[in-house]
């Protein structure tokens, strides 16, 4: 039900956008070729749609953290006036006004009331479902297969510049950090202080999972990077030192153009082609009605 | 207007400290999707950033001046600095019934309205409006 739930525009005020406009199973769960996101009516929000996979081990939810449990996150895009601009209250009325819903409660719950919990509870089961550890990089840590030598050196350049906040295997460590980006200011997203109004917290986003990179473009939290080498260009030469920079980028990252081929070769081992092609995430295909196929008498 | 909360009324029993928490704790704040009083579509669940909103109070007043006059207090939150949640103690001598008033007059007075309109998230200031909430819990007889 988690999964019908996810994928339907019921959810939205004009029953146009659901959670997968904004994160496509396809893009790893994120929003692809749109910097900022997208919602109701054309609207464009403040940040990049971010994928979605590995939930369980998150601490927090958002860039800035504002979001403490999974099972609440939904009740921020559903009442977002540039989201899905609706209320909870107002989709239990929906839900309430369609029978395959509420046959779909009871068979769920064992009885048909739609609450606020049972809808929430079940968008975050789906949400739990989705996970990413199938990659070429985990099949060489299961001892599947090894890395070719370019990969082997981009892995020790990673863990030379990158782990101490992409931490693995999660490629996170789920802390608020700044990488040095500088202030977009159109914008004037402060990230973690809008939490916390903490000037040590001034500019820090979540580190996000480098996984599924080449499905999850643009990066960063304001989508300002459509590739994987500007990334690189910004931590070898872009790093903004007048910002709130975080202690692990003190030293400056100094790569030869090699080494920059080497380490996203690297990178990309990390994509999960297993996850975002798993049919299980997509869109619910109408369901096989078991009662009638076995209707079929065989005489 | 006057809105009346009744506990239970205590008979033949002395007691001389009343404790309670003003505000929900920190556990109800990080534990997911609730029921009951705690369900979010009494609007009292900030959507945008998680935790409670303890204490709302909405209306109009031709002093602020604010869009259509209006004013908003949504006070809470549980994050150190901004915690709202308050433990009152009152050391009482009683053993007949105890009333607590709020008195929303001495709160919202017309010199705070004109500086005053708008609060929606847990930050210095909200924190200032709860000290004033407190202040104006009254003891009656
Ligand atoms: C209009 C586009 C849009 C829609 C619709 C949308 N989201 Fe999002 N989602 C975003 C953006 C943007 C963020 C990042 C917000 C932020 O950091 O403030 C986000 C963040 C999230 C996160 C946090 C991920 C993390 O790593 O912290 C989850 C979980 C999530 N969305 C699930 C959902 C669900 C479930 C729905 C449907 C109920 C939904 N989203 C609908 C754009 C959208
Ligand atoms: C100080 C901790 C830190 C270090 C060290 C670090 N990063 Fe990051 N990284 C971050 C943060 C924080 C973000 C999100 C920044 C934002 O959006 O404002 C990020 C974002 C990214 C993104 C964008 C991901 C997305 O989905 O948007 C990529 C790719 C990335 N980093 C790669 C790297 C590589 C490669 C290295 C090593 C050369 C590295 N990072 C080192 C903290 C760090």
């Amino acid at each position: 039900m988690g999964r019908k739930l996810f994928y339907d525009p019921i959810l939205s005020a004009d029953q146009s956008i659901s959670c997968a406009s904004c994160h496509s199973p396809f893009n790893a769960f994120a929003h692809t070729d749109h910097s900022l996101s997208h919602g109701i009516q054309d609207q464009i929000g403040q940040r990049n749609a971010p994928a979605l996979f590995n939930l369980a081990w998150h601490e927090s939810f958002m860039w800035d953290g504002a979001i403490n449990h999974l099972d609440v996150q939904a009740l921020a895009p559903i009442s977002h006036s540039k989201e899905m601009a609706s209320s909870i209250q107002d989709v239990i009325t929906r839900l309430n006004s369609s029978s395959e819903y509420r046959e779909l409660f009871f068979k769920t719950y064992h009885d048909s009331l739609i609450s606020s919990e049972r809808i929430l509870k079940s968008l975050a089961q789906f949400q739990l479902t989705l996970i990413s550890a199938n990659s070429r990089y985990d099949s060489v840590r299961q001892g599947k297969v090894e890395f070719n030598l370019q990969e082997r050196n981009g892995y020790h350049l990673f863990i030379k510049h990158c782990n101490s906040c992409h931490t693995e295997p999660l490629f996170t460590n789920h802390q608020f950090k700044s990488n040095g980006l500088s202030v977009d200011t159109t914008l004037n997203d402060y990230g973690r202080w809008n939490i916390t109004k903490m000037p040590s917290d001034s500019l820090l986003f979540k580190v996000p999972s480098l996984r599924n990179l080449s499905y999850t473009y643009p990066y960063m939290h304001d989508g300002r990077f459509n590739k994987i080498s500007q990334v690189i260009d910004h931590y070898s030469n872009g790093i903004d030192r007048s910002v709130n920079l975080s202690k692990e980028l003190n030293n400056p990252i100094l790569l030869s153009s090699n080494e920059k081929v080497d380490l996203i070769s690297f990178l990309l081992t990390l994509n999960d082609k297993a996850f975002v092609f798993n049919p299980k995430h997509q869109f619910p295909k109408k369901s096989i009605n078991f009662s009638q196929v076995f209707k079929i008498k065989i005489i | 207007m006057t809105q009346l909360i009744l506990l239970d009324s205590i008979s033949n029993v002395h007691y001389n400290r009343i404790e309670f928490n003003l505000g929900t704790d920190s556990l109800d704040n990080v534990s997911g999707a609730m029921s009951g009083d705690l369900d979010p579509i009494h609007g009292m669940y900030w959507t945008w950033q998680s935790g409670y909103i303890n204490f709302k109070l909405e209306g109009s007043s031709k002093v602020c001046p604010s869009r259509n006059h209006e004013f908003n207090f949504h006070i809470g939150g549980y994050l150190y600095p901004f915690t709202s949640m308050q433990r009152l103690v009152f050391e009482v001598n009683q053993s007949s019934d105890l009333s607590f008033n709020l008195d929303l007059s001495k709160l919202i007075s017309i010199h705070h309205l004109q500086n005053e309109f708008n609060i929606m998230s847990p930050s210095e200031k909200s924190l200032l409006f709860l000290k004033r909430i407190v202040d104006c819990i009254n003891l009656s007889k």
